[in-house]
């Protein structure tokens, strides 16, 4: 029986001896390698774009509405006689205009809790978030979105905070001390954030949360945490349970991961043709190569080679020139990624798309290397191990 | 005196779409161990038949064949496998090197399935070259780099590599000058000095004549009228010693119809 070190040394010899054809040969594994990497490395980042900016608490999250109101107290009973709660930040939703010396531009307005962008994940990327102070004094400052700032001010890497924004048909001075990171997909993005109280007092005298997002505590499950929630509001507030709205984040998360497994799925197997061409194309290489090395065949045959040898001798070949075809597939898979991910960066600057790759990637384009250099090895192989060595011996 | 090969009634019958055709019809007869013996007869007499069985490479229709001391027909292919790895040495008409090897890597190869250790290799390719008289500055050069002599002297030290119990040369010198083939089975005399058992299989009498004996084959049967031993002539002086009687060269020629009852039957 050959060694292992002696079948990769004669594998290596015999992809050396034909170089140019080998290379032609792999062609197709390379191409199919790399649309396929490419494909799912351009899908994950997508994936990893949508999910990473709803941020990674949001699939934690329960959103909340009742039919009345919700306020602070309101919040510290629940969270105290519901638990599974980790936090609870609540938000008052308002519509406002922005005065700027050109024109008028109309914005959502959030009124929010001072830990709402920790329990949302939400980003502010420059500045400083809301103070206990702000709410209590009900103070006159302002978060900005992405979009807000390169709206208003232009320039989106200028530094605006501590600039004045001019709020509402009265045009209130309101200070901007922060600005938060969301992209286009999201409403972060074009959005102004102003302190709950600030909000109630001093820009609609309504009082209560229209939405309250409850951040599920490590360990518990969501849905059932869910499921508690509604049937404790509506006996808090006396209602039937339908007329509590409330939902969780994860479902939404779970079938943006099932459309995007989905999608990859399907481009993989539109890529996945050319692997299959490239495994024709090896399986080809390899026939032509078994009728070429009849007479060695013969030779090894007589030397003492068992038919497993020779079985083993081909199939290394064909494992060997699809995994070569892999390792240039990998390369130019991921390049073509980076590219076309830097291509989406120069074209939409605000969204901030990267290209997924992972060791995953890797591992997907071994295993599939070696399954297509045994599928399609395995005919060429058993061929040549078959061979008489009698009649090998005699071939011309 | 130890056997080698020990060889009885043996028959090989081709069959195909056309009727078959008996190639050997019980050809019988023994190789002592350090015997040189030629197997000589005309084109289709069955020689080559009977060298690819001597080989393990073919198994007889029908007969018995012992190498040194192993029932051949009791083997399956691995074993058979095993067997030309470790027990034979074959010499070819067209050498049949791996023509992008070097010479080393070529006469390295039978080791590769065999048990040797990977360090011993070179030396004993080494060791094998020069007993087959080839100089060393030849022994990194590819093998189509060298001269046909010199191929088939690599041709005979990777027979020799395993040191096995026999080499089968098949007409060894067929592709040389005569003078190069003269010094190719010189070196096969040296080696049978050495206590080698060496069978050669050639049409040419003169080549024949180098053997301690010639076993004449035709029409698929050793022909013991023209089954002889050469007289050896070194130096223009008969040597007595070495002009050997033949050893008992039995044939037994059995009907087609009564071997294919015999082989149904099992031999009983």
């Amino acid at each position: 029986m050959m060694g292992i070190r002696d079948l990769l040394h004669e594998t290596w010899t015999s992809i050396l001896a034909n170089k140019g054809r080998s290379f032609l040969t792999i062609l197709g594994i390379i191409i199919g390698i790399a649309s396929v990497i490419a494909m799912t490395s351009l899908v994950g980042g997508m994936r990893n774009m949508l999910i990473g900016e709803l941020g990674f608490n949001q699939a934690r999250i329960i959103q909340i509405s009742a039919p009345i109101p919700l306020n602070d107290k309101d919040l510290e009973t629940i969270q105290a006689g519901l638990p599974g709660y980790e936090a609870m930040a609540g938000i008052g939703f308002s519509y406002t205009t922005v005065t700027t010396t050109t024109e008028q531009e109309g914005y959502m307005l959030l009124g929010v809790t001072q830990n709402y962008f920790e329990v949302t994940d939400t980003k502010v990327s420059s500045g400083r978030g809301f103070t206990d102070d702000d709410l209590r004094q009900s103070a006159r400052v302002v978060i900005i979105g992405r979009g807000v700032n390169h709206d208003v001010f232009g320039d989106e890497s200028a530094p605006s905070i501590g600039s004045t924004l001019y709020l509402g048909s009265n045009q209130e001075a309101y200070t901007v001390i922060g600005i938060v990171s969301g992209d286009p997909l999201t409403g972060a993005y074009s959005q102004i954030y102003t302190p709950m109280n600030t909000l109630q007092d001093r820009i609609t005298g309504w009082y209560g949360f229209d939405t309250v997002f409850g951040l599920v505590a490590e360990g518990y499950d969501i849905d059932e945490v869910l499921e508690r929630t509604i049937s404790f509001l509506a006996k808090y507030q006396g209602v039937e349970e339908d007329m509590i709205f409330a939902y969780s984040m994860k479902e939404l998360i779970d079938q943006l991961n099932l459309m995007m497994t989905a999608f990859s799925a399907v481009l993989t197997m539109i890529a996945s043709i050319s692997l299959f061409v490239g495994g024709i194309g090896i399986m080809n290489m390899m026939l032509t190569s078994v009728s070429e090395r009849t007479r060695e065949i013969g030779l090894r045959r007589s030397l003492g080679a068992r038919t497993s040898d020779i079985t083993q001798q081909f199939l290394a070949e064909s494992v060997s020139l699809c995994l070569a075809g892999g390792f240039f597939g990998l390369i130019f898979g991921f390049l073509g990624a980076l590219l076309v991910a830097a291509a989406v960066g120069m074209f939409i600057p605000e969204a901030q798309f990267s290209a997924a790759i992972g060791i995953e990637s890797v591992v997907i384009a071994v295993i599939v290397c070696v399954t297509i250099g045994l599928a399609f090895g395995y005919y060429p192989a058993r061929r040549a191990a078959k061979l008489d060595p009698v009649d090998s011996l005699r071939y011309q | 005196m130890d056997k080698v090969i020990e060889v009885s009634n043996l028959h090989r019958i081709y069959e195909s779409a056309a009727g078959a055709t008996p190639a050997l019809r019980g050809v019988s007869f023994s190789v002592d161990r350090s015997e040189f013996v030629a197997i000589m007869g005309p084109s289709g007499s069955g020689k080559s038949t009977l060298m690819n069985i001597l080989g393990c490479l073919d198994r007889p229709t029908l007969g018995e064949y012992h190498l040194a001391g192993t029932n051949v027909a009791s083997l399956d292919d691995n074993q058979l496998a095993d067997l030309r790895a470790t027990s034979i040495g074959f010499v070819f008409q067209n050498f049949n090197l791996l023509p992008r090897a070097t010479v080393l890597r070529n006469v390295m190869l039978p080791l590769v399935y065999t048990t040797c250790p990977r360090a011993e290799r070179e030396q004993r390719a080494r060791t094998a070259l020069r007993a087959a008289g080839l100089e060393e500055r030849f022994f990194e050069h590819k093998s189509n780099e060298i001269s046909g002599g010199q191929m088939q002297r690599v041709a005979i030290a990777r027979a020799l590599v395993n040191n096995p119990e026999l080499i089968l040369a098949d007409e060894p010198t067929g592709n040389l000058d005569s003078a190069t083939g003269e010094k190719v089975l010189k070196t096969l005399q040296v080696l049978r000095s050495q206590s080698r058992t060496i069978v050669l299989i050639t049409h040419d009498e003169e080549v024949a004549s180098h053997a301690d004996r010639i076993l004449y084959i035709r029409d698929g049967l050793l022909d013991d009228e023209k089954s002889r031993t050469p007289v050896y002539i070194p130096d223009g002086l008969v040597d007595d010693e070495k002009s050997r009687t033949p050893v008992s060269l039995g044939a037994v020629a059995l009907p087609y119809e009564l071997v294919k009852k015999i082989k149904s039957s099992g031999g009983k």
